[in-house]
């Protein structure tokens, strides 16, 4: 029995590497110029204006309802046209329609979005229950798919 | 229809060199701006018409895509697809431009010209083949069956892209690790991100060829295109708005893996995302040398980025070397790991132990199990992800892309 369990932890561990060596050299050798342009090409800015660290599951599933936003895209081309340069008219029509529709949350939280500090266990779980009690009443996109229980909170380390 | 040299009305052809357009009869060399073109606006009315039409069977399917150009310097019938903009006369050898497929509101603003030149190009190619463990011997020394510069089109895009996204990861508490969960949320811009603009070639091939230095770009001359082929742009908003959305995710999950200090093995399970694409795009032309030779009676395709002379090819394999070798060290590993394990083991199934150690010493082996399976899939992944992306340079489509034109 040990023997058995001693050669299958073996041939995952030795085929595991094997296959991950030889599919490094395979990639160096063969695979010339697998990559693309870097976000600083593109004068990229990322602008992270929530964080929430160490979540429960619970929790989690109902993060992306809270923050996510969606634009709207009503007054822009039909997917379905072919791309072309816009004229003069049609570029100030875009300026004046994209001035007047800001993005829209598609829940907002009372609480600050930006830098949300750890509060204490305590007073997490009385926003915690809060928000069961909202979470009955909102029309969100994406609503949650049954009432969460009540259940003990992991004690945070 | 070309421009023509002043000095002896011969076909000029763009030096990517010399960056001037060269006179292969009398060695005559002009810049492109200097060149005084004739009024190009009746040349924008000779239109390539459908072969359907010209030869009078509208019914034939396999004329569907193929449209009649006539050469203006020897009159020819010049076969062109639909979407070709430039081309070379299969009769004279000279080249041609389909002027009413970028006139007026069709017209890209900028082209970058070639600045590799077509010998530099396959140089560049040899080199980088030259180097592979697993390349075949008949393919570092390739012949070369085809080479052609082509324009690429591109839609230089600006957008605004928001998302919300839960990591999970791996925090350490105490001897053990539990797994937590992280959210982000935030927003990207980004502008002057280059989408390929041709349904032809896949935007996984055409991003590969990235970066291109767009601050090269010149304002856009017909006279750029003398000398090699060129494609218009024929795709959908929904396709600009799909590779934008793609790439500006790829972007945004990186920026929120990092973000996430403290745990390990982080990857995003769910998201939320959107993006707001400026209709307004920079339509522009970018440069790439497309070098074909074939191995075993199949085509493969080498790009070369015709600005930076980047090489990106997916270069057939050893196959049986690259197994044996698989087998053979995989193999020597695992009779290595199996003393390791047969020796220590024993220590984690001795019956005679506490309750609490039990359990510790259970999770380590659920642990160790749960690492070994991790190794082995990933091992596993990467090999076939490996083969995919080689794949796909080697594809059919990439090589009729390049192949299916005339001269």
């Amino acid at each position: 029995m040990l023997e058995l369990v001693s050669f299958l932890f073996a041939i995952g561990v030795g085929f595991g590497t094997s296959c991950w060596i030889f599919g490094t050299l395979l990639n160096k050798s063969n695979n010339i110029g697998d990559s693309k342009g870097a976000k600083y090409e593109y004068n990229t800015n990322v602008n992270i204006t929530s964080r929430s660290d160490r979540m429960s599951k619970s929790e989690s599933e109902s993060y992306i309802h809270y923050h996510a936003v969606k634009f709207d895209d009503s007054y822009e081309p039909k997917g379905t046209d072919l791309v072309r340069r816009l004229t003069d008219e049609e570029r100030e029509e875009y300026k004046k329609m994209a001035a007047q529709t800001p993005p829209k949350g598609l829940y907002v939280s009372e609480k600050s979005r930006i830098n949300t500090p750890l509060a204490d266990t305590e007073a997490e779980f009385e926003e915690w229950e809060k928000s069961l009690e909202s979470d009955a009443k909102m029309t969100g996109v994406f609503l949650p798919q049954s009432q969460p229980e009540q259940e003990k909170r992991d004690i945070r380390d | 229809m070309a421009t023509l040299c002043k000095n002896c009305s011969h076909a000029l052809v763009f030096n990517p060199a010399t960056q001037l357009l060269e006179c292969s009869a009398c060695g005559s060399m002009f810049r492109p701006e200097e060149v005084e073109a004739e009024s190009k606006e009746y040349r924008e009315d000779l239109k390539a018409e459908a072969a359907g039409e010209v030869y009078g069977d509208k019914e034939d399917k396999s004329l569907m895509d193929c449209y009649v150009y006539t050469c203006s310097e020897c009159g020819g019938e010049i076969i062109v697809n639909g979407t070709e903009a430039s081309t070379t006369c299969v009769y004279c050898g000279n080249p041609n431009v389909v002027f009413s497929r970028i006139s007026r509101q069709k017209r890209p603003e900028f082209i970058m010209p070639f600045s590799v030149s077509k010998e530099r190009a396959i140089e560049l190619a040899r080199n980088a083949v030259k180097k592979g463990v697993f390349v075949p011997r008949e393919i570092k020394n390739f012949s070369v069956d085809c080479c052609r510069g082509i324009y690429l089109p591109y839609w230089i895009v600006k957008a605004k892209y928001a998302d919300s996204v839960v990591i999970k990861g791996q925090v350490k508490s105490g001897k053990n690790s539990v797994t937590k969960y992280f959210g982000r949320s935030g927003t990207l811009d980004f502008d002057n991100l280059p989408i390929d603009a041709s349904k032809a070639l896949s935007d996984e091939s055409s991003a590969k060829l990235e970066p291109y230095n767009l601050f090269k770009m010149k304002p856009f001359d017909e006279d750029y295109l003398s000398g090699f082929y060129s494609n218009v742009s024929d795709v959908t908003y929904s396709d600009v708005r799909s590779a934008a959305l793609l790439r500006a995710q790829e972007f945004f999950n990186e920026e929120a893996i990092n973000d996430v200090k403290n745990a390990s093995a982080k990857e995003v399970i769910s998201s939320c995302p959107s993006i707001k694409v400026d209709p307004d795009m920079v339509y522009a032309m970018l440069p790439a040398w497309f070098i074909t030779f074939n191995y075993k009676g199949k085509h493969n395709t080498i790009l070369v980025n015709g600005d930076s002379g980047k090489v990106v090819c997916g270069l057939p394999w050893k196959k049986v070397l690259f197994y044996c070798l698989l087998i053979g060290v995989g193999i020597a590993l695992t009779v290595a790991a199996y003393f390791v394990f047969k020796a220590t083991l024993p220590v984690f199934f001795s019956g005679s132990r506490s309750s609490s150690s039990s359990r510790s010493e259970g999770r380590i082996i659920a642990l160790l199990i749960a690492g070994i399976v991790a190794l082995f899939s990933t091992g596993i992944r990467k090999v076939i992800k490996v083969i995919k992306s080689i794949n796909l340079t080697q594809d059919k489509e990439m090589f009729n892309f390049m192949k299916k034109r005339q001269g």
